[in-house]
């Protein structure tokens, strides 16, 4: 009977109903699983001994609750207030204060995440040849650092921007509105910065194709990424009162490139060598997560190359960061706001069930394939669900 | 899966991953085992050995049609011992032996003939995500390689940054104004 109701939902209902169980499963994980555990390190957050952490606002979010509540401090002596961008903390302030500011920031995240979700499979309709099921939304969660989702982030924002900037290019968003998107990106996190390679690959493509309205959009939707970005670093300079405030506020987070272009590999090895766990699963899960999807994303099947492409240059904007601060610093739940880090991901696990339940026409070699990486991926995202459980009141990742 | 672009590159990236972690190791091993070999070498070979396995990879049908067969020649050259007169064995020895070298000469270079599979790889594999792949593997790996053997070596004198045991520490050390409203 309930089979029968269930067909006759419209295919379109699907994604609908698989994004909003998503949603709830997020719910009920932040509440009953990642809430009791995080609670029981008893561990405060930075800078405040007597507020501890809780499932609302791990790692830095208490950086953007206390920038809404108090309003930035414009000093390079209070890095932790200006090395945060605004939006996050504008909409925290908007909200009614009746609501607590940690609850705010929450719900911030949680609102974002499905409507992410929403455009990241969007995105994946647009350049995949096969058609992605929507039942593999939930997979998000296990997808790494999906589960940060559960949690109160600046990441999910991030994502649903950033997705909607490729879409803008993709779906052709009028001009103004995708410059919009772009703006609202960088103001959110410097993350929007990932998607200027995919732009720029979009742009030289649609310029060989002589699409040129399209490469133009792609164009000013990079100048506007830059431009508000600059905009935002002057003003946080302004503010401060001294030339070079964004920058100097940063130093702490970079680190010398004492060992050359290599410098961030060195420091792996040495910290492997040398650090304690925390450090040491820091930098294996960095690199193991982009290598990971570096070598996934040559299986996915794009409709064009353009799509591999883009998605790769994201990742390598992600690693290029990296390298330039030579700190992983929160590799991990960054690649979250990368749409294709979770289209990969989606598309491996719907391969490798497919494979595994014989349900498409691949052949043998192709079918092995698509099962070992299917285990490969499940492997890594088991570890992650646990890495980021245990290690994020830690801070093992920041 | 996509049906067009997969298991060939992947197996010919596969063959690079190879090499790399072989030339790591030798790195490291090297470093840590010969402390005045020339490591330089080893610094080259790291650029060379990935592209010799990619290479194998690209002609690997013609080089699996190489004969490769020295039970034959030995078997030759004992009919030649035992049947001919002695000038003469010497003779046809040397014949055979050149004759067996000319072939195997002519075969390894009909590799560099064999387009066909160059054609069909171009098409099928070698696209710019896959080099660039590719690229970003064989670097981090051989990175980590020169990096494990330079921690063994202690070429890097320049004092380390502090290791923090969390952002939290730095956090707690930067973020005091941070008072509870």
């Amino acid at each position: 009977m309930i089979s029968l109701r269930l067909k006759t939902i419209p295919p379109k209902y699907w994604l609908i109903i698989w994004v909003v169980a998503t949603t709830l499963l997020l719910v009920l994980i932040g509440f009953f699983v990642l809430d009791p555990i995080w609670k029981t390190y008893g561990i405060h957050v930075p800078g405040e001994p007597n507020t501890k952490v809780d499932f609302t606002y791990p790692v830095d979010g208490i950086f953007y609750i206390r920038n809404a509540e108090n309003g930035y401090r414009w000093s390079t002596k209070a890095p932790t207030s200006i090395w945060f961008h605004p939006v996050i903390s504008w909409l925290i302030g908007i909200m009614p204060r009746t609501i607590p500011a940690n609850w705010r920031y929450y719900l911030i995240g949680l609102v974002s995440a499905p409507l992410a979700l929403y455009c990241v499979y969007r995105y994946a309709q647009n350049v995949l040849e096969i058609n992605l099921n929507p039942k593999f939304i939930p997979f998000a969660i296990l997808i790494p650092g999906g589960l940060n989702m559960a949690a109160g982030n600046a990441e999910s924002p991030s994502l649903l921007f950033n997705t909607l900037i490729i879409l803008s290019v993709l779906e052709r968003f009028p001009i103004p509105i995708s410059v919009l998107i772009g703006t609202i990106a960088i103001l959110i996190k410097p993350n929007a910065l990932y998607m200027l390679a995919p732009l720029a690959i979009y742009g030289v493509y649609d310029l060989l194709d002589k699409d040129y309205k399209n490469a133009l959009r792609s164009l000013f939707i990079a100048l506007g990424i830059l431009i508000t970005w600059g905009g935002w670093i002057l003003y946080v300079d302004y503010m401060s009162g001294q030339i070079g405030a964004y920058w100097k506020a940063r130093e702490i987070a970079t680190v010398p490139l004492y060992a050359g272009f290599i410098t961030l590999i060195y420091r792996m090895v040495e910290t492997i060598a040398l650090g304690n766990v925390g450090e040491i699963l820091k930098y294996a899960t960095a690199f193991l997560i982009l290598l990971t999807d570096l070598w996934l994303v040559l299986l996915v099947p794009f409709r064009s190359e353009k799509d591999r492409l883009t998605s790769i240059s994201g990742l390598i904007m992600l690693l290029l960061i990296s390298f330039a601060t030579s700190n992983p610093n929160k590799i991990f739940v960054y690649a979250m706001t990368l749409p294709s880090h979770l289209l990969i991901g989606w598309v491996i696990l719907q391969s490798g069930f497919q494979s595994l339940l014989k349900q498409n026409s691949l052949s043998k070699s192709h079918n092995y394939l698509a099962i070992t990486a299917f285990w490969v991926y499940i492997l890594v995202s088991i570890g992650m669900v646990i890495f980021f459980v245990v290690g994020t009141p830690l801070g093992w990742y920041i | 899966m996509n049906k067009k672009q997969t298991s060939d590159f992947v197996l010919g990236i596969a063959g690079n991953l190879v090499a790399s972690l072989v030339i790591m190791l030798a790195n490291i091993l090297f470093g840590r085992f010969v402390p005045n070999a020339p490591r330089e070498v080893l610094d080259v070979a790291s650029l060379v050995l990935p592209l010799l396995f990619f290479f194998m990879f690209l002609y690997k049908d013609r080089i699996g049609k190489i004969q490769f067969n020295p039970r034959l020649w030995i078997s030759r050259i004992r009919k030649l011992i035992t049947q001919a007169q002695q000038t003469e064995q010497v003779k046809q020895f040397f014949q055979s032996f050149i004759d067996s070298v000319c072939r195997f000469v002519s075969q390894l270079l009909d590799i560099g003939h064999q387009t066909k599979n160059w054609v069909n790889y171009l098409e099928r594999a070698i696209k710019p995500s896959v080099i660039i792949v590719t690229i970003i593997t064989v670097f981090l790996i051989i990175g980590c390689g020169v990096s494990i053997r330079w921690l063994f070596e202690r070429k890097i004198t320049t004092a380390a940054p502090p290791i923090y045991n969390s952002y939290q520490q730095i956090y707690d050390f930067l973020a005091p104004q941070n008072d509870t409203p």
